[in-house]
C-alpha cells in the first residue's frame, strides 16, 4: 500500500549545509496493515509521515501509494493523495464547528454530506456535538473531532502523528483502544507515530524503530524486544544492562560465564570486545553470604522491585522480582542470567 | 548531520519548486519599499566633493552635536518616566492603579506636533500663560519653551508611553519565582531588584529606548515648532526655503547613517544572553507598600497627566470656544466653501483609506512567505521591504521625490504620490502586525485542509484568511492611523490645494490663526480616539486562536 525507497528529506537551514531529517528509509506497508513507528524525538518519525502526506518533497529516492509513484509533490499534491493524518495537536479550525470541521473535507451535494458527517460523528461518538466550536471541547473531544475529520472523506491511508501525547494517561489507553477497534472496523492502512514505547507495543501489526532518521529494526513487537538488531533498539527499548566479554572459542566469555552466540560466528571473529544485552527480566538472584554480587540499590515500584547489583569488577546490572520477595540493601546475592542464547554487539557500535 | 555534495545539489534543484506565484510579487514588493532610499543614498553619493566639503565644514558638526543632545536627553528621560510609571502601576500599592493604567498611555492620542504647538502658544512670547498672568496683574517672565530644553521635554511627553507599554508588559509577564529564588538565596530585596529585574527588563528598556531615540531622530513637528535645529528640520528647510536637493540629499544619507548606527547599536546590548523566562509566571509579585512616598508619586502622576494630556486638550478647547465667538472664522471653518473644515476631513480620509488598504495588501504576500518559509530568500525580502522604518518621514518623501522627478515626472504634486509615500513609510507596520497574526495561525491548520483534498489557494481562504481576520483589520487600523496623522511627508507632497487635516493644523497655526487650528485639531482626536482603543483592546486579546488548546 505504501512503499518507500531510499527516501531522503533534508530540510534547508540558513547555513551552507541542510540538516538530514529523514533518511535514506527504505519501508513496506502493506494495505489494512497497523505500524507503529517508534523514536526519540528529532529521529525523522513526523517528517516520515509528511513525506507520506505530501507536505514534503523527499530529496531522493521513491514514494508509492497503492502502486502509484507519488514523489512529485508538485504533481500529487496532498490533496490529491488520499492520505488522511491526525496531526499532535489536532489542528481543528478554530473558526468552524464541529461540523464544519468534519464536513471540510467532504465534497458533493448537501445531503450526502450531512449523511456522511452524521454517519462519522456517530463512528466517534459525538453524536449530537455538531455545533460546538473546537474550544469547547474536552482534549478526549478534541480528539475525535480530529479522527472524524481525518475519516470522514474516506481516506486510503490513515497517518497518525502522536495523537494522544496531548491526553493524560488514563483517556490516552481508553482512546487508543477505541481509535484501534474504529480504524479495524474501517479496515484502513495507519501508520501511528509515537515516542511511547508502550504505545507502540499495543497499536501494530509491526513497529519500526527510528534512530537520526534511519530505521534501525523493522518487526513484529516482540521480536523487537527480544531480538534487537541494533545496540541502540536495545537500551530505546525496555531497560537494558550490557555486560562486557572477551571472545573464546565457545562464544563470549564474561564473569558471568560464558554465553553461547546467536549471531554468526563469522561476525564475532572480527571483534575483540563484546557487550551482552542482560535485560532486568532475565536476572534471577539467590541470597548468599559468599555470592559475588552486592545489593546496592533497590527501587519499589507497585507489583515489582528492581534491584540494582554491583558485580566484583564494578559493573552493575539490574534484576526485577516481584514485590513479594524482599532483599535487604548491602547483602550479597548469586545471580543467574537466564539467557539460551545471547545478544550481543561489537563494543563501540 | 552533514549532507553530501550530491545530496545538497539534489537540495537546491528540487526546492526550487517554490510557489513562483508567491515568490515573485514578494520580491518585488519588498524591491519597490527599498527604492526611495536606495535612490536617496545614490543621489547623496552623486554630491559634489565641494558641497560635502561644505557642510561638513559648516553645517554638519552642529547639527550632529544639537540632534545627539536632543535625543540622548529624550532617551534618557523617556528611559526613565516609562520605567518609573510602569513599576508604579504594577508593583506598588499605588491608590487607582487600574484608571492610571490606561491613562498613562493616553498622551498618545494628541500627535506631537499638537503638543508642541499647544505649548508654544501658551509658554511662548506673548502666549496665554503670559496674558493669564498679566490678568492678574502679575509681572513676570516665563522661562523660554524655545531650543533643546523645550524640544526634549515635548518630546519626553510623547515618547515614554513607549517605553512604558512596552516595560509594563515585560513587568506583567515576569516570573516572581525569581525573585523569591533570589531572596533565598540571601540577597535583600533591593538587590534583588538591582541584579534580577532590571537585567530581566534590559530588553524592554533596549527595546523602548530604541523608539524613543529613533522617534527624536525623525521628529519634525516638534523641533521645527520649538526652533531646535537637527537633521530633519534643517533638511526640510533645505527642500522649502533655499531648494537645495544636494545638500537635503547628502544630510540625509547622514541622518540614515546615524540611525542605522542606532539599530547596530541595539543589536550589541543583547549580546548572547537570554533574559526570556520559559516559564509562564504563576504567583503575582507582591506589592511594595510606598508609605510616605505615595505623596510624591501622585504628584509626578499629575504633573506628567497635565502636561501631556490636560495641557494640550485645555488649550484646544479654549481656542475652539474661541473660534465659536470669532464670527469670520466661524464661518470659514463650517462654511461650504473649499476651506471648510469637511473637505479636509475628506481629504484625510481619502488618502489614509487608499494608503491603508494598498500597505495591507502588498504586505498579505511578503508576511505569508517570510512567515511560512523561513527561508533566507524570504527573510531578505522583509527585511529589505522594512526600509522604510525607523527612517523620518521626511528622508521617504525626500527619496520619493528624487525618484518621481527622475523617472516618473507626471506623478509630481499628485495625491497618488502623497499616497505612494504612505504606503513606503508604514508598510513595515503592516507586515509587522499581519507577520504576528500569521504566526498566530498554526501551520498546520492549513496542512489539515490540504490533505482534506483542498487545492493551496483555497486552503488559504477557507482557513487562514479567516483567523487571519483580526490581524487584517489590526494593521490596517494602524496604518490608517498613522497616515491620518502624517505631516511632514505630506507639506513635501502634497498637490498644491490638497490639505489634510494635519496640513491645515500645521499651516494655521504656523501663521498664528490658532483658533482656525483648534477644530481640525480636536476633530483629528476625536478621530484617533476609538482607533487606538480598539488596537489596545486588540493587542490584549492576542492569541485568541489558539485559546482552545
Amino acid at each position: 500500500m505504501i512503499r518507500l525507497e531510499d527516501v531522503t528529506q533534508a530540510y534547508p537551514s540558513s547555513g551552507r549545509e541542510g540538516r538530514v531529517a529523514l533518511g535514506p528509509v527504505s519501508l513496506e506497508v502493506f494495505e489494512q496493515e497497523f505500524l507503529a513507528v517508534l523514536g526519540p524525538s528529532g529521529s525523522g518519525k513526523t517528517t516520515l509521515l509528511r513525506v507520506i502526506a505530501g507536505l514534503e518533497m523527499p530529496q531522493t529516492g521513491r514514494v508509492e501509494l497503492a502502486g502509484l509513484d507519488v514523489t512529485n509533490v508538485k504533481r500529487t499534491p496532498p490533496e490529491k493523495r488520499g492520505v488522511g493524518m491526525v496531526f499532535q495537536d489536532y489542528a481543528l479550525f478554530p473558526h468552524l464547528t464541529v461540523w464544519e470541521n468534519v464536513a471540510f473535507g467532504l465534497s458533493g451535494r448537501n445531503g450526502a454530506k450531512r449523511a456522511r458527517v452524521e454517519e462519522v460523528l456517530e463512528l466517534v461518538g459525538l453524536q449530537g456535538m455538531g455545533d460546538r466550536y473546537p474550544y469547547e471541547l474536552s482534549g478526549g473531544e478534541q480528539q475525535r473531532v480530529a479522527l472524524a475529520r481525518t475519516l470522514a472523506p474516506n481516506p486510503r491511508v490513515v497517518l497518525l502523528d502522536e495523537p494522544f501525547s496531548n491526553l493524560d494517561a488514563d483517556l490516552r489507553r481508553e482512546m487508543r483502544s477505541e481509535v484501534k477497534a474504529i480504524l479495524r472496523k474501517l479496515q484502513s492502512t495507519v501508520i501511528l507515530v509515537t515516542h511511547d514505547q508502550e504505545e507502540a507495543f499495543d497499536w501494530g501489526d509491526r513497529m519500526a524503530v527510528l534512530n537520526r532518521g534511519r530505521i534501525e529494526q523493522l518487526g513484529a513487537s516482540e521480536e523487537i524486544y527480544t531480538a534487537p538488531a541494533t545496540r541502540f533498539v536495545a537500551e530505546f527499548i525496555g531497560r537494558a544492562d550490557f555486560l562486557i566479554g572477551r571472545r573464546c572459542s565457545e562464544g563470549i566469555e564474561t564473569e558471568l560465564g560464558v554465553f553461547s552466540l546467536k549471531s554468526s560466528a563469522g561476525r564475532v571473529s572480527q571483534h575483540e570486545t563484546w557487550e551482552i544485552l542482560i535485560r532486568p527480566d532475565m536476572v534471577e538472584i539467590e541470597p548468599d553470604p559468599k555470592g559475588g554480587a552486592v545489593i546496592v540499590a533497590r527501587r519499589f515500584s507497585g507489583i515489582q522491585k528492581l534491584y540494582c547489583l554491583e558485580l566484583p569488577s564494578g559493573q552493575r546490572i539490574h534484576s526485577l522480582q516481584p514485590s513479594t520477595r524482599n532483599l535487604p540493601e548491602g547483602s550479597r546475592v548469586r545471580l543467574k542470567v537466564l539467557l539460551k542464547k545471547a545478544i550481543c554487539f561489537p563494543q563501540g557500535s | 548531520m552533514a549532507v553530501s555534495a550530491r545530496a545538497r545539489r539534489l537540495i537546491k534543484r528540487r526546492s526550487s519548486a517554490r510557489p513562483w506565484g508567491l515568490w515573485l510579487p514578494s520580491a518585488l514588493i519588498a524591491l519597490g519599499m527599498a527604492v526611495p532610499l536606495v535612490y536617496l543614498l545614490y543621489q547623496a553619493s552623486s554630491v559634489a566633493p565641494d558641497v560635502w566639503a561644505r557642510l561638513l565644514q559648516t553645517r554638519v558638526p552642529g547639527l550632529i552635536v544639537n540632534t545627539l543632545l536632543l535625543t540622548g536627553l529624550v532617551t534618557i528621560g523617556a528611559l526613565g518616566l516609562g520605567l518609573l510609571l510602569a513599576w508604579l502601576v504594577e508593583r506598588t500599592d499605588l491608590p487607582a492603579r487600574k484608571i492610571l493604567r490606561s491613562l498613562f498611555i493616553a498622551p498618545l492620542i494628541v500627535p506631537c506636533y499638537l503638543v508642541a504647538i499647544c505649548y508654544a502658544a501658551f509658554f511662548g512670547a506673548n502666549g496665554l500663560l503670559e496674558k493669564m498672568l498679566q490678568s492678574f496683574g502679575w509681572e513676570m517672565s516665563v522661562p523660554s519653551i524655545y531650543g533643546l530644553g523645550g524640544a526634549a521635554f515635548v518630546l519626553i511627553l510623547a515618547t515614554y508611553p513607549y517605553v512604558y507599554v512596552i516595560v509594563r508588559a515585560s513587568l506583567e509577564r515576569f516570573d516572581s519565582t525569581l525573585l523569591d529564588a533570589a531572596r533565598a538565596c540571601g540577597a535583600s530585596r533591593v538587590r534583588a531588584a538591582l541584579r534580577i529585574t532590571l537585567p530581566l527588563l534590559v530588553p524592554a528598556l533596549s527595546a523602548g529606548g530604541v523608539l524613543a531615540a529613533l522617534y527624536s531622530l525623525s521628529d519634525f513637528g516638534v523641533v521645527t515648532t520649538l526652533r531646535q535645529q537637527t537633521f530633519v528640520s534643517v533638511i526640510y528647510q533645505q527642500l522649502t526655503g533655499r531648494y537645495d536637493p544636494s545638500a537635503a540629499a547628502a544630510l540625509g544619507a547622514l541622518l540614515v547613517l546615524l540611525t542605522l548606527l542606532l539599530l547596530w547599536g541595539q543589536g550589541r546590548i543583547w549580546g548572547r544572553r537570554r533574559f526570556a523566562s520559559e516559564k509562564p509566571s504563576g504567583r503575582p509579585a507582591p506589592l511594595v507598600r510606598l508609605g510616605r512616598w505615595k505623596i510624591p508619586a501622585l504628584a509626578l502622576i499629575v504633573v506628567v497627566l497635565i502636561a501631556g494630556l490636560l495641557l494640550p486638550l485645555g488649550v484646544l478647547s479654549f481656542w475652539l470656544v474661541n473660534s465659536w465667538l470669532i464670527p469670520q472664522t466661524n464661518a470659514l471653518l463650517w462654511g461650504t466653501s473649499g476651506n471648510a473644515l469637511l473637505n479636509y476631513l475628506l481629504n484625510s480620509f481619502t488618502v489614509s483609506v487608499a494608503a491603508a488598504s494598498l500597505a495591507v495588501l502588498l504586505a498579505l504576500p511578503l508576511a505569508y512567505a517570510s512567515v511560512r518559509y523561513r527561508d533566507r530568500w524570504s527573510q531578505t525580502w522583509a527585511w529589505v521591504s522594512q526600509a522604510g522604518q525607523s527612517l523620518p518621514g521626511v528622508l521617504i518623501a525626500l527619496g520619493l521625490l528624487f525618484v518621481v522627478l527622475r523617472f516618473l515626472p507626471g506623478l509630481y504634486a499628485t495625491v497618488l504620490l502623497v499616497i505612494l509615500a504612505y504606503v513606503v513609510r508604514f508598510f513595515p507596520q503592516a507586515l509587522q502586525a499581519l507577520g504576528s497574526g500569521l504566526a498566530q495561525v498554526p501551520a498546520c491548520l492549513e496542512e489539515g485542509a490540504r490533505l482534506l483534498g483542498h487545492r493551496p489557494l483555497s486552503a488559504f481562504a477557507r482557513v487562514t484568511l479567516p483567523l487571519l481576520r483580526p490581524a487584517l483589520m489590526g494593521s490596517w487600523i494602524l496604518v490608517f492611523l498613522s497616515a491620518l496623522r502624517e505631516l511632514p511627508a505630506t507639506l513635501l507632497l502634497r498637490p498644491a490645494g490638497f490639505d489634510t487635516l494635519p496640513v491645515r493644523i500645521w499651516t494655521a497655526a504656523s501663521e498664528g490663526f490658532y483658533a482656525q487650528a483648534a477644530p481640525a485639531a480636536l476633530g483629528l482626536i476625536g478621530l484617533s480616539i476609538p482607533l487606538l482603543f480598539w488596537l489596545h483592546r486588540g493587542s490584549s486579546a492576542q492569541g485568541s486562536v489558539k485559546s482552545y488548546d
